[in-house]
């Protein structure tokens, strides 16, 4: 079997998403995986979608931010399934890896900004499974890389790890 | 453009792994690592019950006084207190750094001004809302949850005493952190008195015993753990009763009347004597019961307000009875949590006055006590249900109202609004789940019409301020809304579900004072608490047209009976009689009695016989002063004073 590869260096610069190029040679094993990290996508989406109202009693930030983040998950899940050969895969690791990184620093040093500025919130069971989620997500978009991409994508998440364990052990994530 | 899939590798999932053991791990770790920065102190180093001396709060002295009110100033601040024996001192948030707080005693029909101020410098402090529990306050200065005072601001409230009298207590009500606050010791004591309830043979004076219960959770250093176990309930294995550990209080063979507070942020108590001997509860939240109730034992919620009297003459001499803790429902208890306190019985009675409890105690026609309120006299009924929901997507102790959805706290919404001078049925549910709730509602007193559809407790049939809601349980109480209007707060007292987020509130009527119309300034703003009114001016007698002056006024004669001139006594609470005599009976509020400088204002007067009397609180060793001032409604002044001496022997 020929196993094909995303080549992100034969991205064009400045290409956009919604290109809407087909993919005649994509093979049926593509799918399950985008389908999948679609699918986390979306239920990653619709949980923050949900918290809304509540962090908007907080302060409208809060609020704003998890807007924000419900619709560029969901707009994701969206656009991965018309468009799953482009940046998106790439795009979507990074924007997974900031959320997550945000979570953990919200969950020890506490919330950057806003009325609960450096109070640090209490891990529950719902944000808890929402960043797995997120992870996995970013698990199966890296299975859609391959090559020099992928290495990059890997590294990439291997460099935020390290750094967040890094502070950490400095004393700066506390 | 082509893309297709392979599996990750072991080593691609090692990269990953470190991400996602950081996600994973860390949030857990600070939640542990916070939790138990310090271990508990293990319950084979708790201090031992009865080791400890029973005392009874100070009591505040205002700042100034006029005609109509009493000025104080409090200041909230931390200290390092020596509660545990033999253990590190405990840094605790008090009112005057004391925990509990000085008490406040108050006459009805005086106003009282407080001065507030923050002082509070710890970096798990935010901020401060202080609510006078049982008074019916204008809604800015009833502690609104949100009308916050930060560290180094202040604010004066302005409280009318014109209720029944009670026993009250004043305590922190910021948003989201009145457990916390409270549970380091921003509590204490505000009694009320009027002319009524001290005309009764109860027991006064010395024998009139506040007493403040709470659990708390101490850890090896000495100092408070709150630990609420993720927002459920925090339960403490050292019992305090007025701040010290399972206290012994020496008692004569007479009976005492006590007004238990709960201040425990989550425990109830069911409190009984070992004697198996009957408590006699007299007064409940609003004040004198119509009339007493004799139990074994009665369950006492949190924020809840008893007086109970306890007859010491069925002891010997010698004798020791403890006031012991039976437990309750849904409640951790703790091999230490079964007692509270011990009474041991060292003499006769040395004054046998004020010994009895009469059949009625109140029948009282205050114009919005709920006690001869009638069913009929209902407007209509609302009902609310207190339990734990998902609420905007997490879960949070709430509230719903007349079958909505369960709401947490928001200031901008108000769930009921019943007219001034409304009756009103409230029916209160807990939905069960394994926790009880003792429901406050602010402004009102209330009373109890049935509990699951059968009549209330014996010792639940008075005016209360806060009812306790068991697990499955259905109560209904009947209210009538004033004398204010405006916005005040119904919420659970488990402090922990209070925070997180069982709080509503209603609006009484319509165009009362908004409760956030009174803000909080900075100390460095603050302007003089009183303003000192002039002293009368004397007036000349006038002249008739003979030429001689006509028949004046003359001032009342003081005489002070007790203690005589250079009286040398052994009697550390001594007695002060005095008779002020005048051509017309004086009234109270032209009197003043003080002892060594400061005003007292919880004596007695009797205005038919102008007698007054009063037993002085533990006086110390040394020279004292007792003064009585006395002025006529014509505005004539006299005073008489006395020195005296307390010794040791």
């Amino acid at each position: 079997m020929t196993t094909k590869y995303l080549d992100l260096s034969s991205l064009r610069p400045g290409l956009l998403l919604g290109s809407g190029e087909e993919h005649p040679d994509v093979a049926p094993a593509v799918v399950p995986a985008v389908y999948a990290a679609a699918a986390l996508s979306l239920v990653a989406a619709l949980v923050h979608l949900w918290v809304v109202p509540g962090h908007l009693e907080v302060w409208w930030g809060y609020g704003a931010f998890f807007l924000a983040a419900a619709s560029a998950q969901g707009l994701f899940a969206v656009a991965l399934l018309r468009w799953p050969g482009l940046a998106l895969p790439f795009a979507g690791i990074l924007g997974n890896l900031a959320v997550v990184a945000l979570y953990i620093v919200t969950r020890t040093s506490g919330v950057p900004l806003g009325p609960h500025a450096t109070r640090a919130e209490e891990a529950g069971v719902l944000d808890m499974t929402v960043t797995l989620v997120e992870l996995a997500t970013v698990v199966f978009l890296l299975s859609l890389l391959g090559g020099r991409a992928r290495g990059m994508a890997v590294n990439a998440v291997l460099l935020a790890g390290v750094g967040i364990w890094v502070l950490r052990l400095t004393g700066y994530l506390s | 453009m082509q893309i297709a899939t392979n599996k990750l590798s072991r080593r691609d999932m090692l990269k990953m792994s470190l991400l996602g053991t950081a996600a994973v791990a860390l949030p857990l770790e600070r939640a542990a690592r916070t939790q138990l920065a310090v271990p508990r102190l293990p319950e084979n180093q708790l201090p031992r019950p009865f080791q400890t001396e029973f005392t009874v709060p100070p009591v505040a002295q205002p700042v100034y006084q006029d005609d109509t009110t009493d000025y104080y100033e409090m200041s909230m601040k931390q200290s390092q207190l020596q509660i545990l024996p033999g253990m590190p001192k405990t840094e605790v948030w008090g009112y005057e750094g004391i925990t509990p707080g000085p008490t406040i005693m108050a006459k009805r029909g005086r106003n009282v001004v407080v001065r507030h101020k923050n002082w509070i410098q710890n970096p798990l402090h935010e901020h401060t809302s202080v609510h006078l529990h049982g008074n019916a306050s204008l809604p800015q200065y009833d502690g609104y949850a949100n009308d916050t005072t930060d560290p180094g601001e202040y604010k004066d409230y302005h409280y009318p005493n014109g209720q029944d009298a009670r026993t009250l207590w004043y305590h922190d009500h910021g948003v989201h952190v009145t457990a916390f606050n409270a549970y380091m010791g921003c509590a204490a004591f505000y009694i009320s008195h009027d002319e009524h309830e001290m005309s009764l043979p109860i027991p006064h004076g010395r024998y009139d015993v506040p007493l403040v219960l709470r659990d708390a959770i101490f850890g090896t250093d000495g100092q408070l753990i709150f630990d609420d176990q993720g927002h459920s309930s925090l339960f403490g294995d050292v019992i305090l009763v007025n701040g010290a550990p399972w206290p012994v209080m020496k008692v004569e063979r007479r009976k005492y009347r006590f007004r238990v507070l709960n201040a425990s942020i989550s425990r109830g108590f069911n409190l009984a004597l070992s004697s198996g001997e009957p408590l006699t509860v007299i007064g409940h939240d609003g004040g004198l019961a119509p009339a007493p109730a004799e139990v074994d034992s009665y369950r006492h919620g949190m924020a809840e307000r008893y007086e109970v009297v306890i007859d010491f003459a069925k002891y010997n001499v010698g004798e020791s009875v403890e006031l012991k803790n039976l437990g309750l429902p849904n409640t951790v208890d703790f091999a230490s949590t079964g007692r509270i306190m011990r009474f041991d019985v060292v003499g006769e009675a040395t004054d046998l006055s004020n010994n009895e409890i009469p059949s009625v105690l109140n029948d009282s026609p205050h114009a919005y006590s709920p006690m001869k309120l009638q069913e009929s006299q209902s407007q209509r009924t609302r009902r609310f249900q207190f339990g734990r929901e998902i609420v905007n997507g997490a879960e949070m102790w709430a509230i719903s109202t007349d079958g909505g959805p369960g709401m947490v706290w928001d200031p901008n919404r108000v769930d009921a609004n019943p007219g001034h001078d409304d009756v009103e049925i409230w029916e209160f549910t807990n939905k069960g789940g394994g926790w009880f709730h003792p429901v406050h509602v602010h402004l009102v007193d209330f009373k109890i019409l049935d509990r699951n559809g059968k009549a209330p407790h014996p010792w639940e049939r008075g005016p209360k301020d806060v009812v306790y809601i068991g697990e499955g349980e259905t109560v209904r109480m009947i209210m009538k809304f004033g004398p204010q209007k405006g916005r005040y707060m119904i919420h659970c007292h488990n402090l922990v579900h209070e925070d997180h987020d069982m709080m509503t509130q209603f609006e009484v009527g319509e165009g009362g004072p908004s409760p956030l119309s009174d803000p909080a300034k900075p100390t460095s703003e603050a302007p003089p608490l009183y303003t000192e009114k002039p002293p009368v001016p004397p007036v000349d007698p006038p002249v008739d047209n003979g030429g001689g002056p006509v028949q004046t006024n003359t001032a009342p004669v003081v005489e002070i009976t007790r203690p005589t001139p250079k009286k040398i006594t052994r009697d550390r609470t001594p007695s002060i009689v005095a008779k002020i005599v005048d051509d017309k009976p004086i009234d109270d509020k032209n009197l003043a009695l003080y002892v060594d400088g400061r005003r007292i204002s919880d004596y007695k007067f009797d205005i038919a016989t102008g007698i007054l009397t009063y037993t002085c609180r533990r006086m110390k060793l040394g020279w004292h002063q007792v003064q009585v001032v006395a002025r006529d409604a014509e505005g004539e002044q006299a005073s008489g004073s006395v020195r005296f001496r307390v010794v040791l022997r």
